[in-house]
């Protein structure tokens, strides 16, 4: 019986590894979707639908007979939405409600040791829960994004759809818009998973991140670049014309917006594993 | 005869009276925040705002300290609604929603958690009592970073220009108590509901945080593409109720570039929102403080 | 034995900022039942979370099997661990929690629920396999984190007062357990306060107080190495009577008159020598004795000795 464990569990290795994070995104996954726990998440998912829905049918009851609207100005409509209230509230709270819960989370039920004590190296663990977290907040978002953007035809019409999606730029602008919420969810999770990790009372970071997210437009063009919204703004595609809302005069390059937003996740990451290391389980406070 | 009872003496002496126990609670809410590094530090930034506008309003009325530092009074700020509330008021309340941010959802958290609601409900305390103890301890503390700096002030002022100007300005005073006390209102009730609904504290924490702004950035949302003849959605959002109630209360004693951005709504509507608020959460609290709880 | 057979603290001491965890700590623990023995507070189960890596120890070196507890691929493999915490991830069953962590050690998929099986099976919790862990009775949870802990057949099992909670029925089922388990050159770490299944159960005991190891080894060398001769107190009518005959006895070593004069109090070297001479004693003077109490006669008095003694016996 002794060596059975041996035989049975390979020895460590990358196959191995692979195999432990894939069943550990398996299990998390479960947990993290099923439940009560997943509710604020998906309401804040939801709600910037019906809103645009809601708009949609407002505008085609109200349309004056003879009027024809236009899909480009629904678009316009629908980047407004996104930029100011998808990304900036309903991502923003949505990712800090999934990644600040991975580590706290387990912290908060008692249950951490059981993971530190899998013959898992914790790297493999962070990366693990970062990569459920996405999973969970990527397809939230993505769902938001895509229902909210039919909705961008009630007014025109659904005979619109086909138009303007395989021979407008309709395709475009959608891959360009769930390429952001993916990368939103990158930038955000990767935060949300350090501060839960790394702090004891994460809504202090998130209250700060919060804020300075907010007074971005009136930070200087070298603080602007230390800003999520900065690089997500620089991406949109529709300009929007708001007043003091976070879009950027001056937009990155979109490979430097891409690049950026990637390798900030990484180093944010990185340090969430490396500090993992010397972590230490203490459920004493809270 | 029992073992027990021939030890056992009940207790004979005198008993807080059934009025006051809710101090009890109270003192014992906020005992663990005193050692917290965190909650100090804000707690004096919160104080010290009204310090340095207690200052100002000094200097403005020192000819001869101004003389010596060589100020132009014309230079100086007026005090003035206008100071007031931009000054001193709304600062003030953003510490407040700061504080409260800190210690409003450990309130009953902490108790739940801890599984000593039946501790405490089963001593000669009411729920009642309970609830008023953790609310009297938020509001105590909201209430010394709120209206009574704001009070004082206006005190100081007024010592200082004369009587004539207490007259004049008794809308001001009134103003920044009305103000003061709706804030502290909203946000009592807002994190002793969520903190006796959500076991956990950060996540109650980031309730709260969420509750005062998303609402706000979709009432924006709202107001901008739906088009409608007033800013309705607004009635969600805490934060611009007191925004439109602040407004009504100060009334014309400000300047009207105050007023940039304010939701256009009808302040009696925006009063009754409040009031349905502060009960929804109410009623939220009454469900959920009991002695005993049945999992699942 | 060699060092890869045992779990090594080298001078290791952790503190909690200011507060002791525990001090300069240096044990090396063979294979078999070893009991961690402390009033609370005492630092076991800061000892215990130190050797599964949960804490790092502030200064000194760990070695569990010649494995450093910051390698938990190796670790993890090793060792298998209960927390003193009554806590699961939320919303699984008990199968499903047993399953799971070990699937996320890299077990396939059958051969992971093949495993929790035998584990739970093991634990005599095949009943209640399927409910949620939620719905648990505290016996039944401190048996199924016995089942997540040996389900994957670690050679150190360690184990934070496993026996809280457990009926008698179920306390001996799970004795005679860990007496299977620890017969193959595993090591079985457990820590109590309750000593008599420590006495009953244990290789051997490391006796803590404040953070200190004040004693460790076999049960019966700990108690020789601290125990003075053997006490009994003895309740009777006419005590200086009978204390007159015992002084004579040359294993008896100290009698003392019980101040309200109804009884006395000896320390002998020979106790059976005692008890075998007390009876004619009774009979020759004619002597009405109401009790016959001996004072350690198990480990409590070691413990008691060595604590310092505000216990409960006496
Ligand atoms: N997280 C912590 N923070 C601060 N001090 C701690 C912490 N955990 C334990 N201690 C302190 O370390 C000392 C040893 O605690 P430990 O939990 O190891 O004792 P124990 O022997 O397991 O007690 P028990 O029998 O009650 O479980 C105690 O003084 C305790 O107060
Ligand atoms: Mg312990």
């Amino acid at each position: 019986m002794l060596a059975e464990s041996e035989v049975t569990l390979a020895s460590p290795g990358w196959r191995l590894r692979a195999r432990q994070l894939t069943a550990i995104v398996r299990i998390e996954l479960r947990q993290r979707l099923t439940g009560l726990r997943i509710l604020p998440a998906l309401l804040l998912a939801l709600a910037p639908v019906g809103l645009l829905m809601l708009a949609g049918i407002l505008i085609r009851i109200n349309l004056a007979p003879g009027d024809t609207p236009s899909v480009a100005e629904a678009v316009k409509v629908f980047a407004e939405v996104y930029h100011t209230l998808v990304l900036r509230f309903c991502v923003f709270f949505g990712c800090a409600a999934i990644f600040l819960m991975l580590f706290r989370g387990d912290v908060m039920s008692r249950s951490l040791h059981y993971w530190f004590m899998s013959p898992v190296r914790r790297e493999v663990l962070v990366l693990a829960k970062f990569l459920a977290g996405l999973a969970t907040a990527g397809l939230l978002f993505t769902g938001t994004t895509v229902l909210g953007w039919l909705a961008i035809y009630i007014p025109a019409g659904f005979d619109q759809l086909g138009p303007h999606m395989l021979h407008g730029p309709g395709l475009r602008l959608l891959a360009t818009y769930v390429g952001i919420t993916w990368l939103a969810c990158l930038g955000y999770g990767a935060v949300f998973l350090a501060v839960g990790q790394l702090f004891r009372n994460p809504i202090l970071p998130t209250a700060f991140v919060l804020a300075w997210e907010g007074i971005h437009p009136f930070l200087p063009p070298l603080l602007k670049k230390l800003s999520v919204t900065h690089y997500l703004g620089s991406l949109g595609p529709v300009p929007v014309e708001v007043p003091l809302i976070s879009l950027v005069a001056e937009p990155a390059p979109v490979p430097v917006a891409v690049g950026g937003l990637l390798l900030f996740s990484l180093a944010v990451l990185g340090l969430a594993a490396w500090r993992i290391r010397r972590m230490e389980i203490d459920y004493g406070s809270d | 005869m029992a073992v027990y009872e021939r030890s056992y003496r009940p207790f004979v002496g005198p008993r807080t009276p059934t009025a006051g126990r809710w101090r009890v609670v109270a003192r014992y809410a906020l005992a663990d925040q005193w050692g917290s590094r965190v909650f100090l530090a804000s707690l004096v930034v919160a104080l010290t705002l009204p310090v340095i506008a207690a200052l100002i309003i000094y200097l403005r009325h020192n000819a001869s300290l101004l003389s010596l530092l060589q100020v132009d009074v014309s230079q100086l700020l007026d005090i003035d609604g206008e100071f007031f509330l931009a000054g001193v008021l709304v600062p003030q309340q953003w510490a407040a929603l700061w504080m409260t941010l800190l210690v409003g959802p450990r309130l009953i958290t902490a108790d739940l958690a801890a599984g000593a609601l039946p501790l405490y409900l089963a001593r000669p305390l009411t729920r009642r009592t309970y609830v008023l103890g953790k609310a009297a301890a938020l509001v105590g503390l909201l209430s010394a970073i709120t209206w009574i700096p704001g009070l004082l002030l206006w005190g100081l002022q007024a010592s200082l220009e004369g009587p004539g100007w207490a007259a004049e300005n008794l809308r001001l005073a009134g103003a920044l108590l009305g103000a003061s006390w709706t804030w502290i209102l909203i946000l009592s009730c807002l994190s002793l509901a969520l903190s006796a609904w959500v076991r956990w504290r950060p996540v109650a924490q980031l309730f709260l945080l969420g509750m005062l702004t998303v609402p706000t950035g979709f009432a924006r949302a709202v107001n901008e593409i739906l088009e409608l003849d007033r800013d309705w959605a607004v009635l969600f959002s805490p934060t611009d109720l007191l925004t439109v109630t602040r407004a009504g209360l100060f009334g014309d004693t400000v300047h009207s570039w105050a007023y940039i951005d304010l939701p256009d709504l009808p302040l009696a509507s925006a009063w009754l929102a409040v009031a349905l608020l502060c009960a929804a959460c109410l009623l939220l609290l009454t469900l959920k403080v009991k002695a005993f709880e049945v999992v699942r | 034995m060699s060092p890869s057979d045992r779990i090594v603290f080298d001078e290791v001491s952790k503190f909690y900022g200011e507060v002791l965890g525990v001090n300069r700590v240096s044990l090396a623990i063979p294979p078999g039942i070893t009991s961690l023995v402390g009033p609370n507070g005492s630092g076991k189960s800061t000892l215990m979370n130190l050797m599964c890596g949960l804490l790092q120890p502030t200064v000194g070196r760990i070695r569990v099997l010649g494995v450093a507890p910051g390698d938990p691929e190796q670790l993890g493999r090793a060792v298998g661990y209960c927390s003193q915490h009554d806590a699961f991830p939320p919303g699984l069953t008990g199968l499903g929690f047993v399953e799971a962590f070990l699937l996320a050690a890299g077990f396939r998929r059958d051969e992971a629920r093949r495993r929790a099986w035998q584990a739970i099976e093991r634990v005599g919790l095949a009943e209640a396999a399927k409910r949620k862990v939620a719905a648990y009775s505290k016996g039944m949870r401190q048996r199924i984190k016995l089942a997540q802990a040996i389900a994957h057949e670690p050679r150190v099992l360690v184990l934070d007062e496993p026996l809280n909670g457990l009926d008698p029925m179920a306390r001996a089922e799970v004795i005679a357990l860990f007496r299977d388990w620890a017969g193959g050159g595993r090591s079985l770490i457990i820590s109590s306060h309750i000593l008599h299944e420590v006495d009953m159960l244990s290789d051997q005991v490391v006796l803590m107080n404040q953070g200190y190891v004040i004693a460790e080894g076999d049960i019966r060398g700990v108690r020789g190495e601290v125990t003075q001769p053997m006490q009994v107190m003895l309740r009777c009518a006419e005590p200086g009577k009978l204390a007159a005959r015992l002084v004579q006895l040359d294993h008896v070593v100290e009698v003392q008159l019980h101040e309200d004069g109804g009884g006395l109090h000896l320390r002998t070297r020979d106790a059976d020598g005692f008890y075998a001479l007390l009876g004619r004693i009774v009979v020759e003077e004619g002597l009405a004795i109401e009790t016959v109490t001996p004072l350690d006669d198990d480990v409590h008095a070691v413990y008691e000795y060595l604590i310092g003694g505000d216990g409960d016996a006496g």
